[in-house]
C-alpha cells in the first residue's frame, strides 16, 4: 500500500493497469490459437501448475510464516486417490479431486494438529517426515501401483473424463482456471480476518494469542486450505500425463520446487509464486534439454542449482523478486 | 464512593526451577483506576503480568476478574475476557503497516473486516497515529511503535489494559505525552494497571502503587506514602525520589 | 532369543543415533537453529572415509580422526559463510537456508560420484563374534564403542573444559554469557564444528558395514530429528538416552510388526512425543 498518492495519479494508475488486465486477458485467452505446437503450451501448463502449487503453499509458508517440506504428499494425494478411484470403480476424476480434497484434509488434522501447537521447526521436520513416509508407504503398497506405478485408463476424451488426447489446449485452460482460483482465493484472504490472523501468527505469534488469535486454529486453516489446491494440482497432473509413481508425484524434489518457485519469486506476496514459475519453469525445462545427454546425472544438477539458488536466496533476498523489485522501484523515487 | 474490584490475585506464585519470581502475591486492581506495580529489576513484575496475561500458569495461588476464576487461562481467552496487555519489548507485527497492526486487534470484537477498520481508525485517532497509519510499523520510532502497541491493545476494547514498562526508552517529551495518554485511556473508561522504572512518570499518574521485592509484595498504598516507605526505600538501595521534591 | 537378540542389536544401532543426534542437539541448544543438512553432512563423512580406502588404502578407522577434524572445519565454515549471516534473519531464512544446503549437497554428491552403491572394500573390522549365544556383527560392535567414546569424549569437553563451559553457558543463556565476555559467535562456530564433527565420527564409523549412496544420510537424519526432540532440543545426556530409546523402537517394531512400518513407527514416537512432552525427556524447550 503506497503512501497517499493525489487522485489524478489514481486514475491514471488504474487505466494502466486496467490495460494491462486486459492485454494479459488476451493474450493468455488467445495463447494456444497462436502457438498450436505443443511444446509451448505444455510449457505454459507448466508454469500454470507450478504457480498454482506454489500459491498453494504460499498461503500456509507465505502469510502464515510455517514451512512445510513435504507439500508433495498432498500433490501424492490428490493424484493417487482421483487415479485409484478411477481404476477401481470408474469413478470419474472430477469426483475423485474431490476425494483428494477431503483425504488431504483429513491428514491436515493428524499432522498439523499435535505439531502446529509448537515452534515452526517441529512443523518443518514433520512435513519432511511425512512425505518421505507417504512416498515410502506407496511405494510398498500394491494396491496404489507400489513402485511401478499407475496408468490413467485411455478412455474417450472430454470434459467428463478429464482426458484430451487430440490437443493440450483443454488442458490449457483448466491449469489456467485451476491457476486462479488460487491466486483469486488468496487475494480474497489478504482482505479478510483470516489473511490479517495469518500475517499476525506469522510476525509474532505470542502478540497474536495476546490479541485474541486462537493460532492454532488458524495455522490449521491455512494448512487445509493449502493442502486442498495442492490436490486438486494433483488430480490435474495425473489426468494430463496419465501415468504417476511414487517418484513422480512424491518426491521430496517436488516439495524442493514449490518451495523454491514461491521463495525466488516472494513468499508472502500475491505475485511472487507467478514470477518464480515464470523465471524458474522455462529454465528448468532449457536446462533439460540441454542436459539431456547427461542422463540420470543430469537431474542432479537441476538440484545443484536449485539448492545453491534456495541457499542464496535465503541469505540474501529472503523476500524474492518481487522485493528485490519492490527496492529498484524505492530506489528508483 | 465504594469502587469493585476488577482484578484479584490471592496468593499467586511462580516458580523457576530454584527461583521464586513471584511468592504469594495479593492484589486488587479496582474498577476505574490506575494502578502501578514498581520494584527492582528481577522482582517479578513481568512474570506477573506474564500470569495474569496466560503465558504462564501460577504455580500457586487464583486469580479472579471479576467474580471469575481465570487463573491458567490461555491468553486467547484472557484477551477475550476484556484484558489487554503490551510487551517489555515491544511486540508489534513488523511486516504489517500501523493500520492493519491496529486491524488485527480490532478484528477481536467486530464482525466484519470493515467494522475491524473503522474501530482501528477511531482508535488510531485517539492515540494520535493516524497520518502515519500507512507506514510499515518497523519503520516507527521507539515511541511510536509502544504507541502503536498500546493502539493495538485498546482496539480489543478491554477493560483491563496491562502496560509493561510502557515508558522506556524514551526521552521527557514522549514520556510527558505518554502519561497524557494513559490518563485519556482511563477517562474512557479502561482500568489501567502499569509497570514501570520511570519514577516521575509512575509517582504523577497513578491513583496507587504496588511494590515488588523478591517476588513478594513489600508495600501498597498512595504514591505519596509509597514514596516515604521505608521498605520501599531500602529496596531500591538509595533510589533518591521523595513526593513533592 | 530374538528377541534379546533384537534388543542387542537396536542398542548398537541406537547409539549411532545417538551420536549423530548429539551434533544436532547441541547446534539446536546454542542458537534455536535445525540443521536440515545434517544427513548430508553425514553422508559427505561416509563417502570421505570410503574415498580415501579406495584411493589410498586408509582403513576408515585410521582415517577417522582426519574426518573428525574436516567435518569441524566444515561446520565452523558453515557456520562463518551461511549460517551466521541468517542469526537475525525470520525463521523462514533460516530453515531455508540449511535445506537448501542439504539438497545442494546431496545433488552434488549424485553429480559427481553417481547414485551407484557402494561399500568400502575389505574393512579392518569385519564379520561377527559370538557373545552370550547372541551373534554381533564385529563392525556394528566397534561402531557403537566408538559412537560411546565420542560420547564420553563430548562429556567431557563440554564438562571440564573452559571452552566447554562456555559453550554451556551460550547455550543456557546467551545474554548472560556475553556480558561475562563470551563471544557468542565464536561459541557458535565451535558448536558447528562440534556437531559436524560428531557426524562426522558417526559417518566414518558407519562406513564400515554400511552402503554409501547421495541419499543414504536421509533416513538417519530423519531419525535424528525424532531422537532429539525425544531426548529434548539441546540436552547432550537426552539425545544419548534417546538414541537408545529410537533404536530399540526401530529394530524391535520391525521385528514384531513387519519391517516396512519400523519408519512409521518410528514417526508415530515423534508424534506422541511433541503432544504429550513437547520438552523431550530432558529438554529445555
Amino acid at each position: 500500500m503506497g503512501e497517499g498518492v493525489s487522485r489524478p495519479v489514481a486514475r491514471a494508475r488504474i487505466r494502466w493497469m486496467g490495460l494491462l488486465v486486459f492485454a494479459a486477458a488476451v493474450f493468455l485467452l488467445g495463447y494456444p490459437y497462436v502457438f498450436t505446437a505443443p511444446f509451448p503450451q505444455h510449457l505454459m501448463i507448466r508454469i500454470f501448475l507450478f504457480a498454482a502449487l506454489a500459491q498453494a503453499w504460499n498461503i500456509l509458508g507465505g502469510y502464515c510464516g510455517q514451512i512445510s517440506l513435504g507439500h508433495a504428499v498432498f500433490f501424492g494425494i490428490g493424484a493417487y486417490t482421483s487415479t485409484i478411484l478411477l481404476i477401481r470403480w470408474h469413478i470419474s476424476p472430477w469426483v475423485g479431486m474431490l476425494a483428494g480434497v477431503l483425504l488431504s484434509l483429513a491428514v491436515t488434522l493428524v499432522v498439523g494438529y499435535p505439531t502446529f501447537r509448537l515452534s515452526g521447526h517441529y512443523f518443518a521436520i514433520a512435513t519432511i517426515a511425512v512425505g518421505e513416509i507417504a512416498r515410502f508407504l506407496v511405494a510398498n503398497w500394491p494396491f496404489a501401483g507400489g513402485a511401478v506405478g499407475l496408468y490413467v485408463p485411455l478412455l474417450r476424451e472430454g470434459l467428463r473424463t478429464f482426458e484430451f488426447h487430440t490437443t493440450k489446449a483443454p488442458y490449457y485452460y483448466i491449469s489456467l482456471l485451476l491457476f486462479m482460483a488460487v491466486t483469486v482465493a488468496t487475494a480474497f484472504l489478504e482482505h479478510s480476518r483470516a489473511g490479517y490472523y495469518f500475517r499476525a501468527i506469522r510476525a509474532d505469534p505470542d502478540a497474536a494469542r495476546s490479541l485474541g488469535i486462537p493460532i492454532h486454529r488458524y495455522k490449521l486453516l491455512a494448512l487445509a486450505l493449502s493442502a486442498v489446491f495442492t490436490a486438486m494440482g494433483g488430480t490435474f497432473y495425473a489426468q494430463y500425463v496419465l501415468y504417476i509413481d511414487p517418484e513422480s508425484v512424491l518426491p521430496l524434489m517436488l516439495s524442493v520446487i514449490i518451495c523454491l518457485v514461491a521463495v525466488l519469486g516472494g513468499v508472502g506476496t500475491l505475485w511472487g509464486p507467478v514470477l518464480g514459475a515464470v523465471v524458474l519453469i522455462p529454465l528448468s525445462e532449457g536446462t533439460r534439454v540441454y542436459l539431456a545427454g547427461m542422463g540420470g546425472a543430469g537431474r542432479a544438477f537441476d538440484l545443484i542449482v536449485y539448492g545453491a539458488m534456495i541457499v542464496l536466496m535465503s541469505v540474501f533476498e529472503p523476500t524474492g523478486l518481487v522485493g528485490l523489485w519492490r527496492r529498484v522501484r524505492r530506489a528508483w523515487r | 464512593m465504594a469502587m469493585s474490584v476488577l482484578l484479584r490475585l490471592d496468593q499467586v506464585s511462580k516458580r523457576f526451577g530454584g527461583l521464586v519470581a513471584n511468592d504469594r502475591v495479593c492484589l486488587e486492581v479496582h474498577e476505574g483506576e490506575i494502578l502501578g506495580l514498581i520494584g527492582p529489576n528481577g522482582a517479578g513484575k513481568t512474570t506477573l503480568f506474564n500470569c495474569i496475561s496466560g503465558f504462564y500458569p501460577p504455580d500457586g495461588g487464583r486469580i479472579f476478574f471479576r467474580a471469575q476464576d481465570i487463573t491458567g487461562r490461555s491468553p486467547e481467552e484472557i484477551a477475550r475476557i476484556g484484558i489487554a496487555r503490551t510487551f517489555q519489548i515491544v511486540r508489534i507485527f513488523k511486516d504489517l503497516t500501523v493500520l492493519d497492526n491496529t486491524v488485527v486487534g480490532a478484528l477481536l470484537r467486530a464482525r466484519t473486516v470493515g467494522e475491524a477498520r473503522e474501530r482501528a481508525l477511531r482508535v488510531l485517532e485517539f492515540t494520535g497515529l493516524k497520518d502515519k497509519m500507512d507506514r510499515l510499523a518497523a519503520h516507527l520510532t521507539i515511541a511510536d511503535k509502544k504507541r502503536l502497541e498500546l493502539s493495538r491493545a485498546l482496539a480489543t476494547h478491554p477493560t483491563l489494559l496491562l502496560l509493561d514498562e510502557v515508558m522506556a526508552g524514551l526521552n521527557p517529551q514522549e514520556i510527558r505525552e505518554a502519561v497524557d495518554l494513559v490518563r485519556a485511556i482511563r477517562a474512557s473508561g479502561v482500568t489501567v494497571f502499569v509497570v514501570e522504572h520511570v519514577m516521575e512518570a509512575i509517582m504523577t499518574v497513578c491513583d496507587r502503587i504496588a511494590v515488588l521485592d523478591y517476588g513478594r509484595k513489600i508495600a501498597e498504598g498512595a504514591p505519596a506514602s509509597i514514596a516515604t516507605n521505608e521498605d520501599v526505600i531500602k529496596a531500591y538501595l538509595g533510589v533518591g525520589y521523595r513526593a513533592g521534591g | 532369543m530374538i528377541l534379546l537378540q533384537g534388543v542387542v542389536n537396536g542398542v548398537l544401532l541406537g547409539l549411532v543415533y545417538a551420536l549423530i543426534a548429539a551434533g544436532l542437539s547441541l547446534i539446536f541448544g546454542l542458537m534455536e537453529i535445525v540443521n536440515f543438512a545434517h544427513g548430508q553432512h553425514l553422508m559427505l563423512a561416509m563417502y570421505g572415509a570410503y574415498w580415501l580406502a579406495v584411493l589410498y588404502g586408509v582403513d576408515p578407522l585410521l582415517s577417522l580422526p582426519l574426518w573428525a577434524f574436516a567435518l569441524f572445519l566444515l561446520g565452523v565454515a558453515t557456520y562463518w559463510l551461511v549460517i551466521a549471516r541468517v542469526l537475525r534473519a525470520p525463521m523462514l531464512a533460516q530453515i531455508f537456508s540449511t535445506f537448501g544446503l542439504g539438497v545442494f549437497l546431496q545433488s552434488l554428491a549424485q553429480f559427481v560420484w553417481s547414485p551407484d552403491f557402494r561399500l568400502v572394500p575389505s574393512p579392518l573390522v569385519k564379520g561377527r563374534v559370538e557373545i552370550f549365544g547372541l551373534f554381533v556383527g564385529v563392525p556394528e560392535l566397534v561402531a557403537s564403542i566408538g559412537a560411546v567414546a565420542a560420547f564420553a569424549v563430548l562429556y567431557l569437553f563440554v564438562m571440564r573444559t573452559e571452552s566447554g563451559r562456555a559453550l554451556q553457558a551460550t547455550s543456557e543463556d546467551r545474554e548472560a554469557a556475553a556480558l561475562v565476555g563470551i563471544n557468542s559467535h565464536r561459541m557458535f562456530a565451535l558448536g558447528w564444528g562440534i556437531g559436524l564433527a560428531c557426524v562426522g565420527v558417526a559417518g566414518v564409523l558407519l562406513s564400515n558395514f554400511y552402503y554409501i549412496f547421495p541419499e543414504v544420510g536421509f533416513p538417519f537424519a530423519l531419525i535424528a530429528y525424532v531422537t532429539v526432540a525425544l531426548g529434548g532440543f539441546g540436552s547432550i545426556p537426552g539425545a544419548f538416552i534417546a538414541g537408545i530409546l529410537i533404536g530399540l523402537t526401530e529394530v524391535l517394531s520391525g521385528l514384531l510388526i513387519g519391517p516396512a512400518y519400523k519408519y512409521l513407527f518410528v514417526f508415530l514416537v515423534y508424534l506422541v512425543v511433541v503432544v504429550a512432552r513437547p520438552r523431550g525427556l530432558f529438554g529445555r524447550y
